[in-house]
């Protein structure tokens, strides 16, 4: 086997090498015949090289400097380039790249495994097994990889991906994760979306219409389209713009939606919850003011602060706090209000409003009025248990049917 | 590091907040967590884009707060993140949502 070694400065023309072709700085190579040269062996470049055609050999080694192919990259094995750049212009494919300062794939391009210390560039697409970036990853096309981790940016117009983990931000355009996403700051997508788990650390923003399972945010949450998911999670703020369906919300600060929501599960947010539409849900569990066009939830709704619905509130169970207000209806088997609590109408199997408690209409089944109670009207089928200090305006009905509530 | 208050010209967009010694760790921090153990000083200083002279004195105060551990392998030294430094970075990520929410500026990248 012949090997070619070619010297500092050198621009060479090179044909086929039956053995292993070394070039040290400062070359520049071209085809000596063709289109391409191929090297049977290892290629070994130091310092700045330029390879003016395509280029294919078994292993690939660069030291200290910039490779640039203007034309495909071939390394059958292992492309190393130690404290170095590589820029193809054309398609890269390799079984493992390992490169410390930055690679730029120029088009399609394919390998095993990219570990890349600094930036990753890709301009076309990158089909890979795994990859593993230290600094940034951009991609004006697409990656469809089973692994990709980075440790500062991510940045992809389309991905196609089982798992993706980024120490800082995410900006998609759209595409698929299949199993899981962790991001430690900001995930941002302005498209369709697709994935299993999401764990963002900061802020999500996701643009165009998204499906997932499990939503866990330690920050702050938008959507700005439909959202469909298992369920959602957030220590701060979350907005819903579009449509909301899931399972069930845990929300530590705020939630706000711009259409209805839909839950099979339970609503849960410590603060506030403005719901502009509709809300169906199995329980609700609201700690500070609740605010919707309606709800409906099979279970139980308990409320710190105050309920404001236009159709009303309807629940198995309503439990509203001490010195809590409700405007709109309260429909509910059971509704119990706490001491000095305001509300307009209430029907109720049982109905029970604490000491000094104020309400405009109550229709009942069975009716407990406390102390110092100030009712308008009420109307009962069964039984009316009321405190002597308890003032009703118009003299209370013992009736055989109650008018039917409003949901 | 830390430069000169920037002006916030009135009734325009909040300039974006300034990089703190924190915002600095924290960079450092996952990207030592994404090497899974195999963090090389040449490695995370081309992820993090600062002097190798520099960074060897961040990663001292790092270890100095128990947020890494170092291993020595001949004569390469590897860097992996500590349970400490993970819970670091929880908080930071956390805590710095809420900042950008209060302080009313889109968060930016941080790298």
């Amino acid at each position: 086997m012949a090997n070619v070694e070619i010297p500092r400065g050198t621009r060479a023309p090179v044909g086929p090498v039956d053995g292993d072709l070394i070039a040290h700085g400062g070359v520049q190579l071209t085809a000596a015949s063709g289109d391409r040269i191929q090297v049977r062996g290892d290629v070994e470049f130091s310092g700045d090289t330029v390879v003016g055609c395509s280029l294919e050999c078994r292993g690939l080694r660069i030291r200290d400097g910039t490779l640039r192919v203007h034309g495909a990259l071939t390394v059958h094995e292992e492309l190393v380039a130690d404290d170095s750049r590589v820029e193809v212009e054309g398609a890269l494919t390799a079984t493992r790249v390992e490169v410390d300062r930055m690679l730029r794939l120029g088009a399609d391009s394919r390998a095993e495994r990219v570990e890349v210390g600094g930036e990753l560039v890709v301009q076309r697409s990158l089909t890979a097994e795994t990859v593993t970036v230290g600094g940034r990853v951009t991609a004006a096309g697409s990656i469809e990889a089973r692994v990709v981790e980075a440790g500062g940016m991510f940045q992809a117009e389309v991905v196609k991906l089982e798992s993706l983990e980024v120490g800082g931000a995410v900006e998609l355009g759209s595409g698929s994760i299949r199993e899981k996403i962790e991001v430690g700051g900001v995930f941002r997508s302005k498209g369709r979306l697709e994935f299993g788990n999401l764990e963002v650390g900061g802020q999500v923003d996701l643009g165009g219409p998204t499906k997932g399972r499990r939503i866990e945010v330690g920050g702050t949450f938008t959507a700005h389209s439909d959202l469909e998911f298992d369920q959602l999670e957030v220590g701060g703020v979350a907005e819903i713009q579009g449509p909301g369906r899931g399972n069930s919300i845990e929300i530590g600060g705020q939630l706000s939606t711009h259409r209805s929501l839909t839950l099979t599960g339970r609503l849960e947010v410590g603060g506030r919850a403005r719901i502009a539409e509709d809300l169906i849900a199995s329980d609700l569990d609201i700690g500070g003011m609740f605010v919707a066009r309606s709800a409906v939830l099979s279970g139980n709704a308990e409320v710190g602060g105050s309920v404001q619905t236009e159709r009303g509130l309807k629940a198995k169970r309503i439990e509203l706090h001490r010195k809590s207000t409700a405007s709109g209806p309260l429909i509910g088997e059971r509704v119990e209000l706490g001491r000095k609590c305001r509300a307009e109408d209430i029907w109720g199997h049982t109905v029970e409003l604490e000491e000094r408690g104020q309400a405009r209409r109550i229709y009942g089944g069975t009716i407990y009025l406390g102390e110092g109670s100030f009712v308008e009207e009420v109307q009962y089928t069964d039984t009316l248990h009321s405190d002597p200090s308890v003032t009703i305006r118009r003299p209370p009905e013992h009736v055989a049917r109650l008018p039917d509530p409003p949901l | 590091m830390i430069g000169p208050p920037r002006r916030t010209p009135v009734g325009g967009p909040r300039p974006p907040r300034r990089r703190e010694r924190t915002d600095l760790y924290a960079e450092i921090l996952e990207v030592i967590k994404r090497y899974h153990g195999q963090a090389r000083v040449t490695r995370l200083s081309y992820a993090v884009g600062m002097p190798v002279d520099r960074l060897k004195v961040a990663l001292d105060r790092l270890r100095s707060f128990d947020f890494v551990r170092a291993e020595s392998y001949g004569e390469v030294v590897m860097y992996d993140l500590t349970v400490r430094g993970q819970q670091f970075l929880d908080t930071y990520w956390r805590m710095r949502a809420f900042t950008e929410l209060l302080e009313g500026s889109p968060p930016r990248p941080s790298a």
